[in-house]
């Protein structure tokens, strides 16, 4: 039953992208309510197999495959749902639903059992940690998402490029306005997260293990990096093309912090799955 | 329908004679009331733009008044008139009018097709007509049907797609940069005309500090008074360029009057924050290697040129589909009229045979041979009777339905008005009683 509905909502994702990339191209706002209906449909439906996973494994799943990018995929959603009617243009989802769709894809091979958390760490403060990074990658990939369309309004713009996607993606300050508050609001949320992870390590009594993990290193990474972009907004006030790059290289950060360190090397944080790719906050 | 057109267009006058006929929005209040006087109980609308003046006029025989319609239409306060203007007025009537008010609100008979400010004017014109209480039942739900075909028009072709006109272009492509152009800084460099221009589109979208700067300090005082900006010595071209978001230079210049360095340096101070440089100067005002800096945008003359070729070609491209919404509109529009006018001329005509039946019935059984005929024996008679009346209207009938199916509907009612005596005050009347739901239905109104 899991399955079938993953796999519908899967395909419900991929009708909704097929419809948003088509709005990127020929504007109508009978096309963009049915790819917003879709997306809403979609996230419902794998939130319905995230409730009946969490069911089945009787605690929060979030460290397999399937389970870390499902929350990922869906924290994308509901942040770009949320914030659809106030400041996101129609052509962002041009970009976003594709990625979105593409997260979900990839996990969708890996549905098997519901990866649960080992009772000694169980408790409020893993919940924080877990929603807190969820949060943070999902906020910071779409400030991503954001300045990748900001690189492509502005080679638009430069080159004079007058066509449907120039005339669907917000104006620059827009975008780099939006970008802005998603990168500050991303750094809030990977902050909390890692001081839960912190005190979650702390708790565990793993000692020094925790401050070598790769995954503990490339996270850190990731959040000075976010420090860095922050101050350089909030304090230096700069824009532009410049920062719209730095928050695309970022989007690569993150993403290798959150997928491509337990694919590639082992880690502390792979502590109830072996192999097959666990991802988690 | 009765409904017509009086007018005067870009298509039939020159500017100079346009600007005669027209009548400010102030006035039109004032010019619907005088020429309700002179023709009690018509339903009249004025719009009156730069690129036209027409009357939209209902419940008057236009074809039979024109004369004294545009004499009372030319007439200005104090009885003063303005001659020699008759011979530029058109005149359309019933479906061709509806055609051409739809075709007007969704901007297909205009000087720039798909230009989308006459919609408004056209509601404006409602609005005063409604003020001055000289809209009815037949215009009012026309002019709904018109902003009804024309938001078709504008929403499921690309007639109003993409800005034409330079000015407008100009403020286009500052919404593509900036979030809130309220906010922004305009700098003009030469008070030229078509910088004014697009100065103005920009201020009409909010923005307020405008800087001027041109080589005589008085010209650029004046134009800068005009707007409510400030003017700078020509000298402080650099050092106030980083204040500017938007540049928009049009000197007369040989040379080169903002050179790539100033605009580097300017954009470094403005820490990345987008500029935007419009150059509508000929020869160029504006360094092109300013382009090749990071976030500063620049256009030319030909830019905006050819952006608004290929806008203009686009609303070319949708002319016909636009024209095949109009024309549904106005078919829509018949389709009702006729199939509630058939209906109620019907009904007219079997009224009318069933009280000549029922007259001669009454005549006849009054007579003293039939008087003592039994009950039965009358209802017989009543009944062959009423056959032969209905055998007989039975071919006018369908003659009538296949003229109305044919789009010969208005000849062959007025055929039939004549041959049955019916008059037009009575068809009034009942078209009155046949639209009692105006008030939920305003389409029907009309019919």
């Amino acid at each position: 039953m899991e399955t079938i509905l993953a796999i519908i909502g899967l395909a419900v994702y991929g009708a909704a992208s097929f419809f948003a990339l088509l709005s990127l191209l020929k504007p109508g706002i009978r096309r963009e309510r049915i790819e917003l209906n879709l997306l809403a449909g979609g996230a419902l439906i794998f939130l319905v197999v995230m409730v009946m996973r969490v069911l089945k494994a009787g605690c929060l799943p979030a460290f397999s495959r399937f389970d870390g990018l499902t929350w990922y995929a869906l924290a994308l959603s509901g942040t770009y749902l949320l914030m659809k009617p106030r400041r996101f243009a129609r052509g962002i989802s041009g970009l976003l639903l594709p990625f979105v769709t593409g997260v979900l894809l990839w996990g969708l091979p890996a549905h098997g059992v519901p990866a649960g958390v080992p009772p000694p760490n169980q408790g409020l403060l893993l919940i924080v940690h877990v929603i807190m990074g969820y949060a943070a990658y999902a906020v910071f990939s779409l400030a991503s998402i954001n300045a990748a369309a900001y690189l492509i309004q502005d080679y638009n713009l430069k080159n004079k490029q007058f066509g449907a996607v120039w005339e669907q993606l917000p104006s620059l300050e827009t975008l780099d306005h939006v970008m802005s508050r998603l990168v500050g609001l991303a750094f809030l949320f990977l902050t909390v997260a890692s001081i839960g992870g912190l005190m979650l390590a702390y708790q565990s009594g793993a000692g020094d293990k925790w401050l070598t993990d790769p995954k503990v290193a490339a996270v850190t990474a990731a959040w000075i990096f976010f420090a860095v972009l922050v101050h350089m907004r909030a304090s230096s006030d700069r824009h532009g093309r410049g920062v719209a790059m730095l928050t695309v290289i970022g989007l690569v950060l993150v993403l290798f912090a959150f997928v491509g360190v337990p694919l590639l090397v082992e880690s502390i944080h792979s502590f109830l799955q072996v192999r097959t790719g666990v991802v988690g906050p | 329908m009765m409904v017509s057109v009086i007018g005067i267009s870009f298509h039939t006058a020159s500017v100079e004679l346009r600007e005669q006929a027209s009548v400010r929005a102030g006035h039109i209040p004032a010019t619907l009331q005088r020429i309700l006087s002179e023709f009690p109980g018509a339903e009249l609308v004025l719009l009156s733009t730069c690129n036209r003046t027409e009357l939209y006029v209902a419940g008057v025989d236009v074809a039979l008044h024109k004369d004294r319609l545009i004499e009372a239409l030319l007439t200005r306060d104090a009885n003063a008139h303005v001659a020699g203007l008759e011979q530029f007025f058109y005149v359309k009537h019933d479906l061709q009018a509806a055609e051409h008010l739809f075709a007007v609100a969704a901007s297909l008979d205009a000087l720039v097709v798909g230009e989308t400010e006459i919609l408004g004017q056209v509601k404006q014109a409602l609005v005063l007509a409604e003020e001055a209480g000289t809209t009815g039942k037949v215009l009012h739900p026309l002019f709904q049907h018109a902003f009804k075909t024309a938001k078709r028009v504008h929403t499921e072709t690309d007639i109003c797609r993409g800005r034409v006109s330079i000015s407008s272009l100009a403020v286009e492509f500052a919404e593509k940069i900036f979030e809130d152009l309220r906010s922004k800084t305009v700098m003009i460099v030469g008070a030229g005309e078509m910088a004014e221009l697009a100065l103005k589109s920009l201020m009409d979208r909010g923005t307020r500090e405008v800087l001027v700067l041109n080589r005589s300090l008085e010209r650029g005082e004046n134009l800068a008074s005009r707007c409510g900006g400030r003017a700078l010595p020509f000298e402080l071209l650099d050092d106030y360029l980083a204040k500017a978001d938007i540049v928009i230079s049009s000197t007369s210049a040989p040379h080169l009057v903002i050179q790539a360095e100033s605009v580097r340096r300017a954009s470094e101070t403005r820490r990345g924050r987008p500029m935007l440089l419009i150059d509508i100067a000929v020869p160029r005002d504006i360094d092109p290697a300013a382009s090749l800096i990071k976030n500063v945008y620049v256009y030319t003359i030909d830019d905006l040129e050819r952006v608004a070729s290929e806008n203009l070609s686009k609303r070319q491209e949708a002319v016909e589909q636009a024209w095949h919404l109009v024309r549904q509109g106005t078919s829509e529009l018949a389709l009702q009229f006729e199939s509630s006018g058939l209906r109620l001329l019907l009904r007219r005509v079997d009224e009318h045979g069933r009280q000549i039946c029922e007259a001669a019935l009454q005549r006849a059984l009054a007579k003293e041979k039939l008087s003592s005929l039994p009950e039965p024996s009358r209802e017989e008679i009543r009944v062959m009777a009423q056959k032969i009346v209905n055998k007989m209207l039975a071919e006018p009938r369908e003659a009538l339905k296949r003229a109305a199916r044919n789009g010969e509907w208005e000849q062959y009612a007025r055929v039939v008005n004549d041959l049955f005596g019916f008059k037009p005050e009575e068809e009034g009347a009942q078209k009155g009683e046949a639209s009692g739901t105006t008030q939920e239905n305003p389409d029907r109104k009309i019919l």
